[in-house]
């Protein structure tokens, strides 16, 4: 009780200071509103029942994050998602043209395989190392390195291609 | 991508590129100031990347997400809620043998000194920059309860808590209260026996109630009389001590 006030204080500040980043991390991880929403409360509301727990006041993020993957791994019923280090066989993503709309950009972003799009999110979005990527999926950073090399190439080929509706395939 | 002729230091400089485009090495870059081809190749991919950032950062915010994250999280139980048990017993244990070995060693006392103690102890801790603070009302119940008073209901608004020592009378809880009519200090000092002629004396500019009670006597300590026979009568219809 009379660490209450201060711990709520640092408490808020950090929702204020990181919901934003969570929430957009939550909707690319999910691609729905409602569920990111969901997501990025219910992380929070561990966050704070665990708070004694958090031991970087000054940098939460990582923790946050690491919640937040674990609520969305069990939205889907698993505990961890099934990680392969082997490339996809034939990644398909739609080619768009250069001055590509959000929504465009989206599906985009959005037809990556949940292996390589999560190690990009936390790459740009959560702005990771390779190395804090490998620490978090617990694989190698040379493994995380081959999804990362993967991931942008099938992106770039679909931007940089002309929008002629055909796919490219990530070889 | 059109085709091209592309050497292992390309394809080097551009897997590095790719897997971390913000921290390309030096020597990779090195490799792009004497390839027309990689700076293009790079160009183009930093275009993309830039389009791709501005993607993820572009998904809008729902409205009210802090609010319902916040009301979210106060009805979760908060973190230290299943230790606050331990802690209540851990403190109560302390509290007890505290005052426990203050009472034994404690002789007996007469209410004239008490008064005259308390007012020095208040004069010396200078207590006015903690009458803006707000301790726990549950926290201030387990004080009393500690030295064998029950709170049937509140005194006032609770600023300040702590065991002191008193000089010539051990260890003593020290609370700062607020009423309407002013600022209330309440000493509670262990003791085993002594005098128990209640007294209300006039000491130093301060107006001193001390009376024997529960484990050992309290001294009321107001700024003048008018308050300290209301904030007395008070704690007699709001405190209930155990004998």
């Amino acid at each position: 009780m009379f660490f209450k006030s201060s711990a709520q204080r640092e408490f808020e500040q950090v929702v204020r200071a990181w919901s934003a980043e969570l929430y957009r991390f939550a909707w690319w991880l999910s691609r729905d509103r409602f569920l990111a929403d969901e997501l990025v409360q219910e992380t929070f509301a561990r966050a704070w029942r665990a708070w004694d727990q958090l031991q970087d006041p000054a940098n939460p993020k990582p923790w946050l994050i690491s919640i937040l993957r674990n609520e969305h791994a069990r939205h889907h019923a698993r505990k961890q998602f099934d990680y392969s280090d082997e490339a996809p066989e034939a990644l398909s993503l739609p080619a768009v043209d250069d001055h590509a709309t959000q929504y465009e950009m989206e599906n985009l972003i959005g037809s990556l395989p949940l292996s390589l799009r999560e190690p990009f999110l936390l790459q740009t979005l959560g702005g990771y190392s390779c190395a804090e990527i490998a620490a978090e999926l617990q694989t190698s950073e040379g493994a995380v390195m081959v999804r990362l090399t993967r991931a942008r190439k099938a992106l770039q080929e679909a931007l940089i291609a002309p929008a002629s509706g055909r796919h490219r395939k990530l070889s | 991508m059109s085709q091209e002729n592309i050497s292992a230091s390309c394809l080097e400089f551009r897997r590095a590129c790719l897997a971390d485009p913000r921290h390309v090495s030096a020597e990779a870059l090195a490799h792009a100031d004497q390839c027309a081809l990689c700076r293009a190749w790079r160009q183009r991919a930093d275009r993309a990347e830039q389009q791709l950032t501005q993607a993820l950062s572009a998904v809008p915010l729902p409205e009210g997400l802090n609010e319902r994250i916040l009301l979210r999280a106060r009805d979760a139980a908060p973190w230290y809620a299943g230790r606050w048990q331990a802690f209540a017993l851990a403190a109560s244990l302390l509290i007890t043998c505290t005052l426990g070995v203050a009472l034994w060693h404690q002789r007996p006392v007469a209410a004239g000194d008490l008064a005259l103690a308390a007012v020095r102890h208040v004069s010396d801790e200078g207590l006015e920059r903690f009458t803006h603070r707000s301790e726990p009302p549950e926290r201030f119940g387990a004080v009393l309860a500690s030295f064998g008073g029950h709170l049937q209901a509140p005194l006032g608004k609770i600023s300040y808590i702590h065991l002191c020592p008193v000089e010539g009378f051990g260890q003593g809880w020290h609370i700062v209260y607020l009423t309407p009519a002013g600022k209330l200090t309440l000493l509670l000092i262990p003791a085993r026996e002594g005098a128990a002629t209640v007294r209300t004396v006039q000491v130093e500019g301060r107006s001193v109630k001390v009376e024997r009670a529960g484990a050992g006597y309290y001294a009321l300590i107001a700024d003048n009389p008018h308050t300290l026979e209301e904030a007395a009568l008070n704690l007699k219809q709001r405190v209930r001590w155990g004998s």
